[in-house]
């Protein structure tokens, strides 16, 4: 082969944040081919040190726009896990309401606006309004406002909640609330389930690629887990040391990337909707199932462009799920409780999560007065960006005899299809000035 | 009718946030004439704005916006401006995705406002500051009493 290629993509559209793909090839041979984080640092960890246990969710919400409730509750749980409070039934419950409607605001938006654009041959999701698939964009705009307005019940705003507090919850949705958001929710099963055969319409679109790697995500007996879990990959199994992940989160930087790499038992390993599919997909609650069914997805599922497929599926999970966890609330009564009172202590607490990107750790150590002295988190997208190299680096060779656009365009919906949330990876970066 | 008034920016990138000291500039001035208006903080905008824009019959949208005229000068927009315009995207709104994208989303999908007013103000500086500019801040009452005299005129906007 003697085909020379220059695939420069700055600042890749429809992610968030500011990620680059380099790729040069000379007579057939790849001379460089990267995937750049490019982002700015953001010091997060920095910011929570010498602060209140009160104050560190409230800052680290403001870590993401997208995923501020996953980033609110492990800050949560990381704090309750050092101060030693124990959260009241009610509260597990709407907390996992909310995880619910983060996860379904996220990925229908992942789904909706980021990625079908790319399958549906547009440049956005704003020529799609007044073409053929007007209706598409109908079904998928509803869904985004049903998320929003879930959100905006349980956690009192569509962003950056304001009722997840230390303890317990600030306010509780009425039994009124309630019925109106399942009966919402029943409306919305019918439109998610025409969206999975509009996907499944397109599954022709997605590059026939396969590359088996490690899966990291929660698993749990119970349910199918997204609150709470083991954290568990699919080459080493359950790993029960929660204070001492990072031992399975092993953090590296490279020179490309502002953001830091991450790497288990092999070169990298992938979390989010996939990770969590192959781990967990027997969990996945029926209408779930039939989705996964309809896409012919079985785990372990090894074509990462397949991540968009495994959030669709999620969010007919979340749906029944939430409906499941209203009728426990409606069945109960949903009572005005307040928060646990908090006697501050010294101590260390791991809180874990998986957000819509998947794994996400807070770790925070608090002094007798109960004030931050040191706080690490880990990122999901963080724990992805090796995988994305290496996918590449897979995925080139096989796409090479193709026109420069198509690899261009192959790349970018490699990388999109991993949803990944750059300017929450950026938070690291240890400066030392001299 | 339902009657918005949505401050857009953001508050971190200079005179990006105009649009909220201006909204909160509003709120604070508290006249009852104004009692069935809601105030909202739209952040940096972006597609949730799409379902702000359906609960409401009526708009007025506070945005730094780069009309190349002199630091702190308003303009009075009307959608139709955002949305059959020939300028290029980037003498629009300063935010991503763009007001004009929203607009135009709204737009297609019958839920635009019956009444969509842009008030602009042109920014001098969109850097990493929680200050306005010197010329911006200069303009701060004289933007305030513009915005609520446009208020007290509604609904003639």
């Amino acid at each position: 082969m003697t085909k020379d290629l220059s695939v420069h993509v700055h600042h890749l559209t429809r992610v968030e944040g500011h990620g680059d793909i380099v790729l040069d090839v000379k007579a057939g041979k790849i001379q460089q081919l990267q995937w750049q984080v490019v982002e700015a640092p953001r010091f997060f960890e920095a910011m929570l040190r010498g602060r209140k246990y009160s104050e560190l969710r409230l800052i680290t919400s403001r870590i993401c726009g997208i995923c501020s409730i996953g980033h609110s509750l492990a800050s949560l749980k990381a704090t309750e896990d050092a101060l030693g409070i124990k959260i009241s039934e009610q509260t597990q419950i709407l907390r996992r309401l909310a995880i619910n409607a983060e996860n379904m605001q996220s990925h229908i938006l992942h789904i909706g606006y980021l990625a079908a654009p790319d399958l549906l041959g547009v440049g956005s999701v704003v020529p799609l309004a007044g073409s053929k698939h007007h209706d598409v964009l109908l079904k998928i705009v509803t869904l985004h406002r049903l998320s929003n307005v879930m959100s905006n019940l349980i956690c009192g705003r569509t962003t950056h909640p304001i009722r997840l507090t230390v303890g317990g919850f600030t306010k509780v949705p009425t039994k009124h609330q309630l019925e109106d958001l399942k009966a919402s929710l029943q409306e919305a099963l019918p439109l998610a389930k025409d969206l999975v055969g509009v996907l499944q319409s397109l599954q022709n679109k997605i590059p026939d690629f396969e590359r088996e790697t490690e899966y990291i995500g929660l698993s749990s007996p119970k349910e199918y887990a997204l609150y709470d879990g083991t954290m568990t990959s699919t080459d080493t199994g359950p790993f029960h040391e929660n204070k001492n992940y990072q031992s399975l989160m092993k953090e590296y930087v490279v020179p490309q990337s502002t953001a830091k790499y991450a790497k288990h038992a092999r070169a990298s390993y992938l979390v989010g909707a996939l990770a969590r599919f192959n781990l967990n997909s027997s969990q996945l609650h029926p209408q779930a199932q039939e989705a996964a069914e309809y896409f012919d997805m079985h785990a372990p599922c090894t074509n990462p462009f397949l991540n968009t497929y495994a959030q669709m599926i999620e969010f007919i999970h979340n749906i029944e799920d939430s409906q499941l966890l209203i009728d426990m609330l409606l069945s109960r009564g949903p009572r005005d409780e307040k928060p646990v009172t908090v006697t501050p202590k010294a101590g260390r607490g791991v809180g874990i999560v998986e957000v819509p990107r998947g794994i996400l750790v807070h770790d925070y150590t608090l002094d007798k007065n109960g004030n931050c002295t040191k706080a690490n988190c880990i990122i999901p997208t963080n724990q992805n960006h090796a995988n994305i190299q290496l996918d590449m680096e897979a995925l080139v060779p096989t796409i090479l005899h193709k026109s420069p656009q198509d690899i261009e365009l192959t790349l970018e919906m490699l990388v999109r299809a991993y949803d990944p949330c750059i300017s929450c990876s950026t938070h690291y970066l240890t400066i030392h000035f001299i | 009718m339902n009657v918005g008034i949505i401050g857009l920016g953001n508050p971190l990138r200079g005179d990006d946030g105009i649009g909220i000291v201006l909204l909160n500039r509003l709120q604070t001035l508290k006249k009852p004439a104004w009692r069935d208006f809601e105030f909202l903080d739209g952040g940096t905008g972006g597609l949730s704005l799409v379902h702000d824009l359906a609960r409401y019959t009526h708009i007025l949208i506070i945005d730094a916006v780069d009309f190349q005229g002199e630091p702190g000068r308003h303009h009075l927009f009307s959608a139709k401006d955002f949305l059959g315009c020939n300028m290029p995207p980037k003498t629009l709104s300063t935010h991503e995705p763009g007001l004009a994208e929203v607009l135009h989303l709204a737009s297609e999908m019958h839920t635009l406002p019956d009444i969509v007013r842009i008030f602009g103000v042109q920014p001098a500086s969109l850097t990493f500051d929680t200050d306005l500019s010197a010329p911006v801040i200069a303009q701060v009452d004289s933007l305030t009493r513009s915005l609520s005299s446009l208020l007290d005129q509604f609904p003639r906007w």
